[in-house]
């Protein structure tokens, strides 16, 4: 089209960034800042504005497709996995022959090459590996990770480290916006995180239920269906036969095995479809993805990036849903603080407990609770009530398990609990409130939801 | 890695069949820049079988700076040919070719050339163009996705003459137990829990499936009154039965959450009016042949599968296998009313996914342009009443496009940011909406110096998200599996709000 069409300027965001507008981000529901188009805006792009990438799979591949052609000149990206042959048919910055290796290090070697001007540092890692030192170089984040893990412990960081004065403002100057995708199937959402501004990640925590599970009695004693099939060979035989050793789902041996005992019991009970394919999708809770989805959600966070960066147009405000397989169904909504966010809120929450209960139960009860913690360590104003780590600490705190609350606090006492779920500088505060209404016992004896939000493999 | 096929995530999504329907397919891509490359690239990685791409220009500096298929090294070359060359790179599966020629000229002097594809995509492609690449492919019934970027907005138009859907695929499973219009089998065993169950345990109750429970009450509920419940009453009182065979029983709390069942799972053919009403079309698809021999034989064939059920194994498997035999004795019945040539595969395939059948068929874009119907979008506009909100309505960015296209045929230029042009500009906004739309912006010479600002350029990232869509759109297509939209999208990146309306 350009044969007739405008397009007079070179670079089509100099479009955007040297002309005004009525719609600068400051006249928008979400304003981050006055827009005043010029040179020095596209320096700040080009230059100065330093932003991390999350995850270099699905999302992450396009991310930095998008970012660096969109002018982005210092782009970071962190990503603690390898290169798999299930990555192919959507990380384009892949090939066969890089099956192995690390996706950080290939996917910006492959944007350094391929984009002018392009400038990828690469990481390879955890994201709960870097400290908050880290973090602080960026003046924006953006994530496309495969588990609401990484991404509750990301905006814990994030949120803590926008600084708050007594007066309750926040410091401009450290807030960094985090820009979230994530997608399953033709399913996706982005969304703009403001730290302090807006509702946080963990606002919406009850938006993404917990991984599918089936109950352990059906899997006993009577399967119905493939699934529960090889959630038994999975989760019972499994250990049974290999006390010592963990599945490793990656092992086409360990999942072999899965597959031929699930096909056994699938046997013995007359119930058909049980398949590798099938067996792959529950042990590893595989998550479908494309291509295609993935580019839409990347391509609206970076979009979001690009104007978050240059202000040169309003912002999501504050999050996009994308449904693409009944027509094409889009909600672009703001999405409210949670008043009581352990992450974001700073408030302090009430939980009425019995006296009598132990503190072993009480953790417990945090674990399953909405707060879908997962090793919480308590402490008390003046004292430490069970602390997960150091070992020296752990086993110092121990004997406190066993107690009852009524041992331990008093009626209305406040403690604090944190979590390897939330970065080191999040705590959240519980005032305990006695009632005898409440349970003395906590039930489930369900200890092993390690796995809960594990590692899955889309996008 | 425990797998070694590279396609086992989408593979969850459309499986084999639509797998074998992607790799079969040919598609053309008309115009290589961003927002057509982008396109084809989330096609060739989920392993299309060909395509070819079609654009006269060559690879200039804003191309480098906003495509990921034109490196600097590239300059001056074609940019189909480049194009093709680094898109072939991302998966070895696929075969394509590329043709230097201007799109307008190519189906002007060949517009049979539109009828070898499967499918085609027309990206940016400049008003005459599209109006050549769309008569073309409309009179040979192609598919056409038509996608277009301008710098913070951007549209996916589909134009289908028609297409079938058999697997829709909807979010949420519409399944077909028949508890209220049983088959044979599910009512004796219907009977026999109905006669058994005052005799049973508690634990021989909590092993009968619930749709067993469902026929049992629902043909002594019959028996009584003549008729499945109908009233709010009836309804009522059938809950209250179900409640009374022992509220604290699993299936027994199944079957209180599933009795809607019981009068909603009608085998009638009247539910399905819609879609049967094609068995008239004057194009006779196997599907068409298939509905028709549904239709002579008077019912809903049975799909078959049916949801887990809190039970005991061999009770489920057993009811699991009658209504799968059902399904098939129905299924059997149909092929004997439809014509031979259409295999038994396809008879059994519509038969099990008879309810998620759909034909869609959109505007021809001609006509559309011709007489744009603004009302079903103009709906949408009403939603908001946040004045901020309302100027970013997505219907609004369409009409300010298509008055940006008038003054491109006019002129031969994009508008400019200059006082005449924009009052051109505006002029012509509110003669495309002067009544059609229930308000207009008091704010529409902003609207018009933003797309003077935007230059028609294809900003990388927005580019990016209307392509995949257009992409999605086009696997949907070509698997004719999943809903298409009807029939376009539009999306406004300036605070990221879409909408699909039909014009």
């Amino acid at each position: 089209m350009s044969a007739v069409a405008g397009a007079t300027k070179a670079n089509p965001i100099d479009c955007l960034l040297l002309t005004p507008t009525a719609f600068g981000s400051e006249s928008g529901t979400l304003p981050v800042g006055e827009f005043s188009p010029g040179d020095e805006v596209k320096e700040f792009l080009t230059n100065e504005c330093k932003v991390l990438v999350v995850g270099a799979g699905g999302l992450g591949c396009e991310v930095l497709k998008d970012l660096s052609l969109m002018g982005f000149g210092d782009i970071h990206v962190i990503d603690m996995d390898t290169i798999d042959v299930s990555n192919l048919n959507r990380q384009f910055l892949f090939r066969a022959s890089d099956v192995g290796q690390p996706k950080a290090s290939v996917a910006a070697k492959f944007i350094n090459a391929r984009v002018a001007g392009a400038k990828v540092m690469p990481y390879v890692g955890r994201v709960q590996d870097r400290d908050a030192d880290f973090y602080r170089q960026f003046n924006m984040v953006v994530s496309g990770l495969d588990n609401i893990e990484a991404r509750r412990w990301l905006n814990s960081m994030l949120v803590s480290l926008a600084e708050v004065d007594d007066d309750g403002d926040v410091d401009p100057s450290t807030v960094i916006p985090m820009i979230d995708g994530g997608t399953e199937g033709f399913k996706g959402q982005a969304r703009v995180i403001v730290p302090r501004f807006t509702s946080c990640f963990e606002c919406s925590l009850d938006s993404f239920p917990p991984q599918r599970t089936y109950p352990l009695c059906t899997i006993a004693e009577t399967p119905r269906l493939p699934e529960h099939c090889i959630s038994y060979a999975q989760i019972i035989l499994w250990p049974k036969s290999f006390p010592d050793r963990k599945i490793d789902t990656d092992s086409p041996e360990d999942m072999q095995w899965i597959f031929d005992q699930a096909k056994e019991r699938a046997e013995a009970y007359n119930i058909s479809g049980v398949t590798y394919m099938k067996t792959l999708g529950v042990v590893k809770n595989i998550i479908p993805a494309v291509a295609s989805t993935n580019a839409i959600i990347s391509g609206v966070c970076a979009t979001e990036c690009f104007k978050i960066a240059t202000m040169c147009s309003q912002n999501l405000d504050t999050y996009m849903m994308y449904m693409g397989s009944e027509g094409v169904y889009t909600h672009t909504f703001r999405y409210e603080k949670k008043p009581d966010c352990p992450v974001c809120s700073g408030a302090t929450r009430d939980l009425a407990v019995n006296p009598n209960l132990t503190l072993a139960d009480l953790i417990k009860s945090l674990k399953a609770s909405d707060l879908r913690l997962k090793a919480p360590s308590l402490a008390k104003a003046d004292s430490t009530l069970y602390m997960q780590k150091p070992k020296a600490l752990e086993l110092a705190t121990r004997p406190n398990l066993t107690k009852t609350l009524s041992e331990l606090v008093d009626d209305d006492d406040e403690i604090t609990v944190t979590d390897p779920v939330f970065s080191g500088d999040v705590a959240l505060s519980l005032k305990l409130n006695f009632s005898l209404d409440q349970p003395t016992v906590f039930g489930d004896d369900d200890d092993d939801d390690d796995e809960v939000g594990g590692k899955k493999n889309a996008p | 890695m425990a797998t070694k096929n590279k396609y086992d995530r989408q593979l969850r999504l459309w499986g084999a069949e639509g797998q074998a329907a992607l790799s079969a397919a040919h598609v053309l891509l008309i115009g290589a820049g961003p927002t057509g490359t982008e396109a084809l690239k989330n096609l060739v990685l989920p392993g299309v079988g060909e395509f070819t791409v079609v654009d006269g220009e060559r690879v200039g500096e804003s191309d480098v700076a906003s495509s990921f298929f034109a490196r600097e090294c590239d300059i001056g070359r074609p940019r189909a040919v480049v194009a093709c060359e680094l898109l072939l790179e991302l998966n070895p599966d696929v075969r394509g070719q590329s043709r230097v020629v201007s799109p307008e000229e190519l189906f002007r002097s060949e517009p049979e050339y539109a009828g070898s594809f499967a499918l085609v995509i027309g990206a940016q492609l400049d008003p005459l163009s599209l109006q050549t690449v769309g008569e073309a492919c409309w009179k040979r019934s192609v598919p056409l996705v038509v996608a277009r970027t301008c710098g913070l907005v951007g549209s996916v138009r589909l134009q289908l003459r028609r297409h079938e859907v058999v697997e829709s695929k909807p979010e949420n499973t519409t399944w077909d137990l028949r508890v209220g219009d049983p088959f044979q089998t599910l009512e004796e065993l219907g009977r026999e829990c109905a006669g058994m169950w005052e005799s049973w345990s508690s634990f021989e109750r909590g092993r009968v499936p619930y749709a067993v429970i469902l026929a049992a009450v629902a043909e002594r509920f019959r028996r009584e009154r003549g008729v499945l419940p109908e009233t709010a009453r009836d309804k009522a009182d059938f809950r209250h039965r179900i409640t009374q065979l022992g509220g604290d029983l699993e299936n027994v709390q199944e079957a209180c959450e599933n009795c809607y069942r019981v009068w909603t799972s009608s085998s009638s053919l009247e539910s399905l009016e819609v879609r049967l009403s094609h068995q008239d079309a004057s194009d006779v698809t196997p599907l068409v042949k298939v509905l028709r021999g549904i239709a002579k034989f008077g019912r809903i064939p049975i799909a078959g599968p049916i949801p887990d059920m809190h039970a005991d194994t061999s009770q489920f498997v057993a009811l699991q296998r009658a209504y799968a035999r059902a399904a098939n004795a129905d299924a059997k019945a149909v092929r004997e009313l439809v014509p031979s040539e259409v295999p038994d595969d396809y008879v059994n395939y519509v038969c099990r996914h008879l309810r998620d059948v759909r034909i869609v068929a959109t505007r021809s874009l001609a006509d559309e342009l011709e007489s744009p119907d603004l009302e079903d979008a103009a709906d949408a506009l009403a939603e908001s009443d946040d004045p901020t909100k309302l100027a970013q309505t997505p219907v609004l960015w369409y009409v300010a496009l298509r008055a940006a296209d008038r003054f491109l045929l006019k002129r031969k230029r994009w508008p400019s940011t200059d006082p005449l042009d924009v009052k051109d500009l505006v002029a012509d906004l509110q003669a495309l909406s002067a009544g059609k739309l229930p308000w207009t912006p008091d704010t529409w010479d902003h609207h018009a110096i933003e797309l003077a600002r935007f230059q028609n350029a294809e900003l990388h990232a927005v580019a990016s998200v209307i392509a995949a869509v257009a992409a999605q759109e086009a696997v949907k297509l070509i698997a004719h599996m999943y809903l298409p939209i009807n029939h376009t999208f539009f999306f406004n990146a300036i605070n990221a709000s879409a909408a699909t309306f039909e014009i």
